[in-house]
C-alpha cells in the first residue's frame, strides 16, 4: 500500500480528496522512503534498457517454456501488452475515450485475413501486407476521428462504441452484401465479405523472409520483439514534439489549442496511431488464430484490453505490460484448483504482510483467524460432521486450521455469503477493528475456498480475476505503474 | 502602425450582447490595461482576439491581417499568446513539459522523427529544451532546478501564474494577452508582478494588453487604460483621466458615487 492512497483515506472522511498542492505532499513520504530510494534507482537505467532487459528476458521463456500451452498464454500477454501499448497512446496521452479500439483490432484481423486465404484467392507476402493492413487501420482510425473531431469525453465514448459495434455486426453479416438501387439488385448475386457468422477460415500463417511462422513459439517471439520496439518507439515519443502535445491536449485542449497545438489534427492522429497498432495486433491475432470471426472483437474484450491498460497504470507504457500480464496470466494460473490455491493463500499472505506491518495487529489478525477455526472444527466436531481428510502440501498445512465437509455445498455457500458479508462489513469499521476482524473473514473465506470455490472451477475463476481487479484499483486506484493524477485545482 | 486593431467588433450570445461595437487600437511595444467591472467582457475580448470566439460583427486584424476566423492555434503562430484568468497548466505535467509542450507551433520535427529520434528531432528537442529553462530562468530562481521535474500541480499559487507566463512567452509571441495576472496574490507578489510586467516589455520586447482588477498593478504597468462595462469603451487614456472619469467610477460604484465624486 502506498503512502499517496493512505494520505488519501485519512482524508477521506471530510468528505474531501487530498488534491492539489496536499497531493504532492501527500506524496513525500514515498519518494524519500526505502521504497522511493528503490524506485529512484530503477528510474536510473535508462528506460532503453529496462525495455530490452524485460523483453530479453520474455524471449529467454521461449527457450524455458515447458509446454505450448504455457508459451501460448504468454503469447497472449505479449499480445494485449500491445493493444494495451495503442490504448495508452489514445486514452492515456491523449485523452480520448476511445471504445470502438477493438473494431481496429478486428479490422486488422480482417484485412489480413481477406489479403492472405482463399476467400479471395489472394495470398499477398506477408512482409507486404501488413504495412498496407496498419495503413489501412490507421487511415480508418483517422477516418472515424474526422466525424468526431469536435466531441470529447462521454460523448466521443458514445459514438465509437456506437462503432465498434457496428464493426461487429458488419462482421456478423457482411456474407450477403445487396443493394437495392432504382429496383435493381447490385451486384446480382448477394456478395459474401466476411462469412458471416462462419468468419474466415483458412489463413495464412505469416511467411518471413521465405520461412512460415507455424509454431506458437515463433509468433511468441515476433510479437515480443514487436512490442518492444512499439515501446522504445513510444517512449522516445513521449517526451518528443508530438508526445508532449498530445498530453497536453488530454490536460486542457483549450489552453493547448490558444498556445499553439492544432488540438483538431492531433486528435485525428491520435486516433490513427492507436487504430495502427490495434490493427497490427489484429493481423498477428489472424495468423496465429489461422480464422476469424465476428465474435472475437466483442464487447467484453474491448473491457479486458481496458483492465488491463487501467490496471498498468493508464498513460504508462510500461504499465500496459503489468496489466496485460496480470488480465492474461491470473485467469489461466486459476483454471487449475492447486495453482489456484497458491495464487489465492499467496495472496493472503502478501496482503497481510502489507496491511499488518505491527506485531500488534498482525497479533490480533492470527488470534481471530485461529480462534475462528477452532470455534468452527469445535462445532463440526460437536454436530458429529464427517471430515476429509487432508494431507500433502499446502492442502496439509491449511488443513489444520481449515476443515473439508465430506458434503460441502451448503456449507461452502453459507461461508461464502459470510466471506462477502464480512468484507463488505470491515469496510465501514474503525480501523482498529479491522486486523482482528480481518482474521475472523479470512478464516471464513478460506473455509469458503476449501469447501465449494476450489471445486468449481470455472466460477470461481471469474470471481477471484474480478476479486484482484477489485482489489488491485482499490489499493491502487491511478494502476500499478500509473501516477496519480489531480484533475481540479 | 498599429499591431492590434479591433474595429466594430460585436459579440453576442443568444440575446446577451456582450460586446458592442468596440474599436481598440494598440501600438506596438505599448503596454494597454483593461479595466471594468465584473462581467463586463473583459476576458470575452480576450477570447476574441485568440480566435475561441469569433465576431458576429466588426473586424480584428493583427499586424495588417485579419484573424477573425482563424483557428486559435493559427492565431498563435502569428504571434498572440495569452494566459488565463483561472488558470489553466497542464497541471499533472512537470513544470518543464508545460514550457516544452507549447513550443509546438515554433518547431517542425514530426511524429515518426521524434518516434525514432532522427539527429533532425533531437537537435531540435535540445534546443527547446535549452530555451525552456532560459525561460524559466526569467522568474528568479522559483522555477528552477528541482523545480522542472515536479509536477505543475504542486506549485504555489503565485508560481502557477508564473509558470503560466511562462508557457505564454515559450510560444515566442509579440502579442502577450495577460488575464488577472495579480489576482489571489499577496501585496509583494503583486508588487514584483508589476515589475514583472515591465521586464517583459524592456526585456522581452514584448506588446501587451493586460486585464487587472488591481489599480496598482494597472497604475504601474499601463501606458493607457481602456475601460469597459456591458461590452462597450466607456472611457480610454491615461491611468490618472480614467480612473476619476465619472463612467468609470458609476460602473464601479453606482450612480451616487459619481454624483458625489
Amino acid at each position: 500500500m502506498s503512502d499517496p492512497t493512505r494520505a488519501g483515506e485519512s482524508t477521506s472522511e471530510g468528505g474531501d480528496r487530498a488534491i492539489g498542492t496536499d497531493e504532492w505532499v501527500a506524496q513525500a513520504r514515498s519518494r524519500t522512503s526505502a521504497r522511493g530510494d528503490v524506485r529512484r534507482r530503477i528510474a536510473a537505467i535508462p528506460v532503453q534498457r529496462r525495455v530490452l532487459g524485460v523483453g530479453a528476458l520474455a524471449l529467454l521463456f521461449a527457450l524455458v517454456s515447458p509446454s505450448d500451452y504455457t508459451t501460448r498464454v504468454a503469447f497472449t500477454v505479449a499480445l494485449y501488452t500491445v493493444l494495451a501499448t495503442g490504448i495508452n497512446v489514445v486514452v492515456g496521452w491523449s485523452g480520448l475515450l476511445d471504445l470502438g479500439y477493438v473494431a481496429f483490432f478486428g479490422f486488422g484481423a480482417y484485412a489480413y485475413g481477406l489479403l492472405s486465404s482463399e476467400r479471395f484467392h489472394l495470398h499477398w507476402p506477408t512482409l507486404f501486407t501488413i504495412p498496407v493492413v496498419v495503413a489501412a487501420a490507421a487511415a480508418l482510425g483517422y477516418g472515424l476521428g474526422l466525424p468526431s473531431r469536435r466531441l470529447s469525453g462521454d460523448y466521443l465514448a458514445i459514438v465509437t462504441l456506437f462503432f465498434g459495434q457496428i464493426f461487429v455486426s458488419i462482421a456478423n453479416n457482411g456474407d450477403r452484401l445487396q443493394l437495392n438501387v432504382g429496383g435493381h439488385d447490385l451486384p446480382s448475386k448477394p456478395f459474401n465479405l466476411t462469412g458471416g457468422p462462419n468468419g474466415i477460415t483458412g489463413i495464412d500463417p505469416f511467411s518471413l523472409f521465405g520461412k512460415k511462422v507455424q509454431t506458437i513459439t515463433g509468433y511468441y517471439v515476433l510479437t515480443v520483439i514487436v512490442a518492444a520496439c512499439l515501446m522504445l518507439l513510444l517512449y522516445r515519443l513521449r517526451n518528443a514534439r508530438a508526445g508532449l502535445a498530445l498530453r497536453a491536449m488530454r490536460e486542457d485542449a483549450l489552453a493547448a489549442e490558444i498556445l499553439s497545438v492544432p488540438v483538431r489534427r492531433l486528435r485525428l492522429v491520435a486516433f490513427a496511431i492507436g487504430a495502427g497498432i490495434a490493427g497490427l495486433a489484429g493481423t498477428i491475432f489472424a495468423a496465429v488464430q489461422l480464422s476469424v470471426f465476428g465474435s472475437n472483437f466483442d464487447l467484453p474484450f474491448l473491457v479486458l484490453l481496458y483492465a488491463a491498460a487501467i490496471l498498468g497504470g493508464l498513460g504508462n507504457i510500461g504499465g500496459g505490460f503489468v496489466g496485460a500480464l496480470i488480465v492474461a496470466v491470473v485467469p489461466e494460473m486459476l483454471r487449475e484448483t492447486s495453482t489456484g490455491r497458491v495464487l489465492v493463500y499467496g495472496a493472503l499472505v502478501v496482503f497481510v504482510a502489507l496491511r499488518l506491518r505491527s506485531w500488534k495487529r498482525l497479533g490480533h489478525f492470527a488470534g481471530a483467524l485461529v480462534l475462528t477455526g477452532a470455534i468452527v472444527r469445535l462445532g463440526l466436531l460437536a454436530a458429529g460432521t464427517a471430515l476429509l481428510p487432508r494431507s500433502g502440501g499446502l492442502a496439509g498445512v491449511t488443513g489444520a486450521l481449515v476443515p473439508h465437509l465430506q458434503r460441502s455445498t451448503s456449507f461452502g455457500n453459507t461461508a461464502f455469503l459470510a466471506t462477502v458479508a464480512g468484507g463488505l462489513t470491515m469496510t465501514t469499521l474503525a480501523t482498529r477493528w479491522r486486523p482482528a476482524i480481518g482474521g475472523v473473514v479470512a478464516c471464513v473465506g478460506m473455509l469458503a475456498w476449501e469447501n465449494r470455490l476450489a471445486d468449481q472451477g470455472s466460477i470461481t475463476r471469474q470471481l477471484l480475476v474480478g476479486a484482484v481487479l477489485v482489489a488491485i484499483m482499490a489499493g491502487r486506484p491511478q494502476g500499478i505503474f500509473g501516477t496519480k493524477r489531480v484533475e481540479v485545482l | 502602425m498599429s499591431l492590434l486593431d479591433l474595429t466594430g467588433v460585436q459579440l453576442g450570445f443568444g440575446g446577451l450582447k456582450v460586446i458592442q461595437s468596440l474599436d481598440l487600437s494598440i501600438d506596438e511595444g505599448e503596454i494597454v490595461a483593461v479595466i471594468g467591472p465584473n462581467g463586463a467582457g473583459k476576458t470575452t475580448l480576450f477570447n476574441l482576439i485568440t480566435g475561441v470566439y469569433r465576431p458576429d460583427g466588426g473586424d480584428i486584424t493583427f499586424d495588417g491581417t485579419t484573424i477573425v476566423g482563424v483557428d486559435p492555434n493559427r492565431v498563435n503562430d502569428l504571434g498572440i499568446a495569452r494566459t488565463f484568468q483561472n488558470l489553466r497548466l497542464f497541471l499533472n505535467m512537470t513544470v518543464k513539459e508545460n514550457v516544452l509542450a507549447t513550443m509546438y507551433g515554433r518547431n517542425r520535427s514530426g511524429i515518426v522523427a521524434g518516434a525514432l529520434g532522427l539527429p533532425r528531432a533531437r537537435r531540435e528537442e535540445a534546443a527547446m529544451n535549452a530555451r525552456a529553462e532560459e525561460l524559466l530562468a526569467f522568474f528568479g530562481t522559483r522555477l528552477q532546478g528541482y523545480r522542472f521535474d515536479q509536477p505543475a500541480y504542486s506549485l504555489s499559487y503565485a508560481n502557477r501564474r508564473r509558470l503560466e507566463i511562462a508557457r505564454a512567452l515559450a510560444t515566442q509571441p509579440r502579442l502577450l494577452l495577460v488575464d488577472e495576472p495579480a489576482a489571489g496574490m499577496n501585496p509583494a507578489e503583486t508588487h514584483e508582478m508589476t515589475q514583472l510586467i515591465g521586464r517583459l516589455r524592456s526585456e522581452l520586447g514584448l506588446t501587451i494588453l493586460v486585464i487587472e482588477h488591481d489599480m496598482h498593478v494597472v497604475e504601474g504597468v499601463s501606458d493607457r487604460v481602456v475601460a469597459l462595462d456591458y461590452g462597450t469603451k466607456i472611457a480610454e487614456g491615461s491611468f490618472e483621466a480614467v480612473a476619476t472619469d465619472p463612467r468609470v467610477v458609476e460602473a464601479y460604484l453606482g450612480k451616487g458615487a459619481a454624483a458625489t465624486k
